[in-house]
Order: structure tokens, then sequence, then C-alpha cells
């Protein structure tokens, strides 16, 4: 027992000494160039109170959280701090102000333990988004494809249009933090609520929100099952809406995802060969920028606030369906939406009428087809032996 | 001597207007008067516009289909409007006819040679016979054949069931202030289906009847000649030649 504790002072008194030592001892050294160095920076910049000023005089920290740079997909991959913060790969850093540095080393010896926090280091950027936009630029050197989508983005659009807010790689990705997006898969939602709370919200407690966050369930559509990862387009354009369909066909047409909820895949089927959808193939191929006038999925069923139709708040739950319909047929009765079989294949127990037509009519097309072809054939064939006969006459009378 | 009414005379006088002389001798006779000829050729403008652009939204699935649709036709909106342009000439010529037969009961009190009679379904009996060589001889026909009634009373029904139940999905919400429960799936399934059958019965029975068995154009010249009047329709040229007769012969009276 005396010897474990005898150990574990020792180890303390190690540490200790260690930690006083290493500091001085890092920073002694120039940065080793992205090959060699593995971490070092966090010698420093793991200390908490470390910060810098900005020209407009704002303090940013420039404390890094060692488990989470630690545990970020770069560090696995072995990408490290100066592969990003290039122009800081060396020791001092030549960027920020180095003078301040200087003042009291001024012939770089760093043989003492610092405290950082007292010192103000400069960095020469006017604001926090002006760092963080320069810094921007370096993902696309490993992330090229991304890049060039995002590029096209509506976030870029509204980047372009003066919105410095508007948000680039790092902030939905995080700088040092860096993880696959979709592990979990409900994280992505959570970095789109960042901006987009209210959605968020909505989108949460809807029929795939709800599964998706609540539940864990990842057979459900995030944000960007829909609005897409990088090439994000604006939901307002009609290259949206017209390709909203096959978005939600995408899915529900599959079989094996939808079986495990019981929901038909004939929906989309029956609702292709709808008056709404005219039909499939009009979908896809029609003039791809001309707005649709009749409705698409989200137009009844709702955007963010998608429910299960048998829930009594969806909008296409049978008390509700009369207002849904009146947003296009704002004079339709109450009858109007009675008049509709939903998404379904008539059976003959609820649509014992429908069911009997599509059934009577293929039936009476073969009988008059069978008929008639019968009596021409006859009619024919007589007509033929006829002038057969008279061709006969006619040469012998000849 | 017999006294004769002036309908009598009226009606004589039409038929026996009916045969023409050609310079060469020969004679033809009037099938279809113009106003006839004129609503025929509009039947083919409109039933031609509205099975194509009805056919193309029904098999929409198929390539050929949607070419037409959006490359030929410049996309559905367009189709439909022309769908409905060739409906309104439809409905139009339909009320016309309509109007016709009303006036041909009620005011010239005349019943036409159209309606279905009993002869009728003895002679499509007696032609199957006659075909198939279980009879010598073809049963006799009046100013339309029996296969030409079936075919005309088809496209009345035809008229009928296409017009309500195209109505029906062209102003859905109105009609569903009258009629509940599935009108409109059922309006859409017999508009789809029928047009089907109306196509087909055109396409080979009508075809079958005026361009393959015999090259009978009267419907554009609107004269038969006498050999074609021998052969489909006896009785009316019996009825013709009779009303010349009687013509010629009230025409001895001072």
């Amino acid at each position: 027992m005396k010897s474990r504790i005898q150990g574990s002072f020792l180890a303390f008194i190690l540490s200790l000494f260690l930690s006083s030592v290493m500091v001085p001892v890092a920073l002694a050294a120039p940065f080793p160039n992205s090959e060699g160095h593995q971490g070092e920076c966090l010698l420093c910049h793991a200390q908490e109170s470390f910060f810098a000023y900005l020209e407009n005089g704002e303090s940013i920290s420039l404390t890094v959280t060692t488990d989470h740079t630690k545990n970020s997909i770069h560090w696995d991959e072995n990408i490290y701090c100066a592969d990003c913060h290039t122009d800081q790969s060396d020791n001092p850093h030549p960027n920020p102000d180095t003078t301040t540095c200087k003042d009291c080393h001024p012939n770089n010896e760093y043989d003492e333990e610092v405290n950082l926090a007292n010192i103000s280091f400069k960095l020469a950027y006017l604001t926090l988004r002006d760092y963080q936009l320069n810094l921007n630029n370096i993902c696309k050197d490993c992330h090229q494809s991304e890049a060039e989508r995002s590029a096209d983005s509506t976030h870029q659009m509204v980047f372009d249009q003066g919105n410095l807010s508007a948000p680039i790689c790092t902030d939905c990705h995080k700088s040092h933090f860096v993880v696959k997006p979709n592990q979990p898969r409900s994280m992505i939602s959570e970095i789109c609520s960042e901006c987009h709370l209210a959605v968020y919200t909505t989108y949460a407690g809807s029929v795939h929100g709800a599964a998706l966050i609540g539940e864990g369930n990842e057979d459900v559509p995030s944000c960007v099952d829909c609005h897409g990862v990088h090439d994000i387009s604006g939901p307002y354009d009609i290259t949206f809406r017209n390709a909203s369909v096959i978005m939600c066909t995408t899915c529900h047409s599959d079989e094996s995802l939808m079986a495990p909820y019981g929901i038909s895949t004939q929906i989309i089927e029956t609702y292709l060969k709808d008056f709404h959808a005219r039909s499939s193939n009009l979908f896809i191929l029609s003039n791809k920028n001309r707005p649709k006038d009749q409705a698409v999925c989200f137009d009844c069923h709702g955007i963010h606030n998608i429910l299960a139709p048998d829930n009594p708040s969806s909008q296409v739950y049978p008390e509700n369906l009369l207002h849904t319909c009146q947003k296009c047929h704002i004079d339709a009765d109450i009858t109007f939406p009675r008049t509709w079989l939903g998404h379904y294949v008539p059976t003959i127990e609820d649509n014992p009428i429908l069911f009997f037509i599509n059934k009577f009519y293929p039936t009476l097309i073969g009988t008059v087809l069978f008929v008639s072809s019968i009596y021409i054939f006859f009619d024919a064939r007589k007509r033929s032996q006829l002038k057969n006969s008279i061709d006969k006459n006619e040469q012998e009378g000849k | 001597m017999t006294e004769y009414t002036v309908r009598q005379i009226n009606r004589a006088k039409a038929l026996s207007r009916r045969m023409y002389k050609l310079p060469n001798g020969e004679r033809i006779y009037l099938r279809f008067p113009k106003y006839q000829r004129i609503e025929h050729q509009t039947l083919i403008l409109s039933f031609f516009t509205l099975s194509f652009s009805g056919l193309v939204q029904r098999y929409s699935h198929l390539k050929i289909a949607n070419y037409i649709i959006n490359q030929l036709l410049g996309g559905i909106n367009n189709v439909q409007f022309i769908h409905h342009v060739a409906a309104s000439i439809f409905i139009a010529q339909s009320i016309y006819h309509f109007a016709k037969i009303i006036r041909m009961l009620l005011i010239d009190q005349e019943l036409g040679y159209m309606w279905p009679t009993k002869k009728d379904f003895l002679d499509i009996w007696g032609i199957f016979l006659y075909n198939i060589g279980k009879k010598d001889a073809k049963p006799l026909f009046d100013r339309f054949t029996v296969e030409e009634k079936l075919e005309y009373w088809a496209l009345i029904w035809v008229n009928i069931i296409m017009i309500i139940t195209g109505l029906i999905q062209g102003f859905p919400v109105f009609f569903t202030k009258f009629f509940s429960r599935e009108i409109l799936p059922i309006s859409k399934a017999i508009h789809s289906w029928e047009a089907v059958l109306a196509v087909l019965v055109v396409l080979i029975w009508h075809t079958y009847h005026v361009l393959v068995k015999e090259k009978n154009n009267s419907i554009f010249t609107g004269y038969l000649t006498e050999n074609q009047m021998k052969e489909n329709h006896p009785l009316e040229l019996i009825r013709i030649l009779e009303a010349i007769a009687f013509m010629k012969e009230i025409s001895k009276i001072p």
C-alpha cells in the first residue's frame, strides 16, 4: 500500500516537472513541417485563457480543445494543424505580430515556462469572420468536388450577395472537431438547425423528424436528402418544385424501405397516374424550367411538417383534407375531397364501381374486337370468293 | 283520281331530286347533302384531334407519347389546351346534331332511317349467314345498312359518355357539388377506357366498311353510283325511282 502511494506521488512530481519543461522546450525549437509535427502545437494551444486580439479589438480564443482535435477525422488521416494553418507553421509564428514575442525574447530564446494568458497576441485580421473566410479557402485543396458543388449552392449565392454570415465549410463541418456529419445521421439536421432553427423545430415534429431525432431511425430523410448536400438549391425555384416528386418517390417507391412501415409503394404509381401528376414521364421529362400548376406531394402532405396521413393533425387527414384541397380548388365543396381515392388501387370492397369499370371495359373492348374481327373476316372472305367467281365467269365468257 | 297531300308531294319531290344524270348518261345518287358532309369533316377533325391528344396522355408513360407531348407539342399544357379546344368543337357539333334530330322529329314529323328496327337484328344475322354461305341472298338495305346503324349508335353512345365524363373532369369543383363518391376517378376511368374503345371501333369497323371492302368516298363527293346503290341501298334506290315516277305522273296532272 505504501509503495503504491509513493509511486503515484512520484508520478505527480514527474508530471509537474515534465509540464514545466515541455512547453519551453517545444517553444524553443522551430515548428516541424507538416510531415513532422503531430500536435506539438497543442502544447501551447491546449492552454486555457490563450487569446489574441483582432484589429477591430475583438479577442478570440486561441485555445484548441485537445479531445476534439485528436478525435477529429483529420487527425485520423494524419492531417495536422499546420496542414490547414499553413501560415502558422513556423515558430514563432510569422503572423500574427511576432514583435509581441520578440519584445521579451529578442534572441528567440524561450527557456522558461510562459503563461500565455498574460500576453496579448495580435492577429492581422479585421474580424473573426475575415480570419475564418481566409482559412476556409484551404479546404478545397483536398475537397475539390465538394467545394465546386458548394460554389453552386444557394448558400454561396447568398454569400455572393454580400451576406458574410452565409455558411462556409467550417460553419457546418467545424474547424477542429471535424467528424463525419452523418454519424449519427441526426447530426445533419442538428447542424442545419444552428441557422434554420424554426424549420428544424417543425421538422423535429414531423413523421420524418420524430423518427430520426426521437427514435434514431436512420430510414427517414434528414435535411440533405431533399435539399442536397453541398449543392443545396433554393427551395423556392421551379427546378426544386419539379424535382420534388422524384425526391419523395426515391424512397417511397422502394419496396424494402417501405415494407417495415406498411406504406404502400403503389401510392407513387397511383399518384403518377392521377390528374395531379398526369404521368411520371411528363414529370420527369417536361420542360424543367416551367412551373407545374398541378399539386406535387408536398402541396398536400406538407413540407417540413409532414405527418402520417392517419395523424389527426395531418393536412391529408380526412377532416383537414377539404381545407388542403381549397388551397387550389378555392370553391371546393365538402364532397370534393371524398371523390378522390387517395393513392390506392381501387378494390372491390372500397371502390366497387371503379373496380367493376376497370374489369368491365377490357372485357367489353376484347369482346367488341373479337366479334367484329370474326364478322369482318367472313365478310372479306365472302367478297373475295364472289370476286373470284366473277373473274372466272368473265374468263369463261371470253 | 287519287288525291295527294302536300306532304307526300314534298317528300317525293325531295327524294326525286336525289338522282342526277351525268353528261355521259351515268346516273348518280345524292347520299350526303353538303351540310352533312361538312358535319362529318368537322367530326373527322375533332375526333382525330381528341383521340390523338387524349391517347398520348393516356399512354404518356411510353417514350413515343412522351416525345409527342414534350418535343412536338411543347408540353402537357399545350396538349390539354388542344384537347379542350377540340372537345368544345365536338360538344358544339353534338348539340347541333341533336338539334337536327329534334327538328326532324318535331317539325318535319319524320322518323328518319337511323332508328334501330327489328329488321336490323334479322339483317345482321342474315349477312352473317350469307357470308358463311348458309344463305344465297344478302338482306336488302334501305338508306342505312345495319353495319352503318351499329356504328352510328356506337358513336352516339360514346359521344354522350365522353362528353359527360369529360365535363366532370374539366369542372371537378362544380360537379362534385352534386355528385359525391368517386365521381372523378370513375369519370376518368370511363373516359380513358371508352376512348380506346371508340378509336378501335373507328379504326377497325369504319375503316373496313368504307375503305377496305369498297372505296366509298360519298362522304366527300356526296354521291354514290347506281351500282353502289343497287349493292348497298337497294330499298332506297327503289324509293327514289318510285318518287321520280310519281313526280312524272303528277306533272301530267293539269
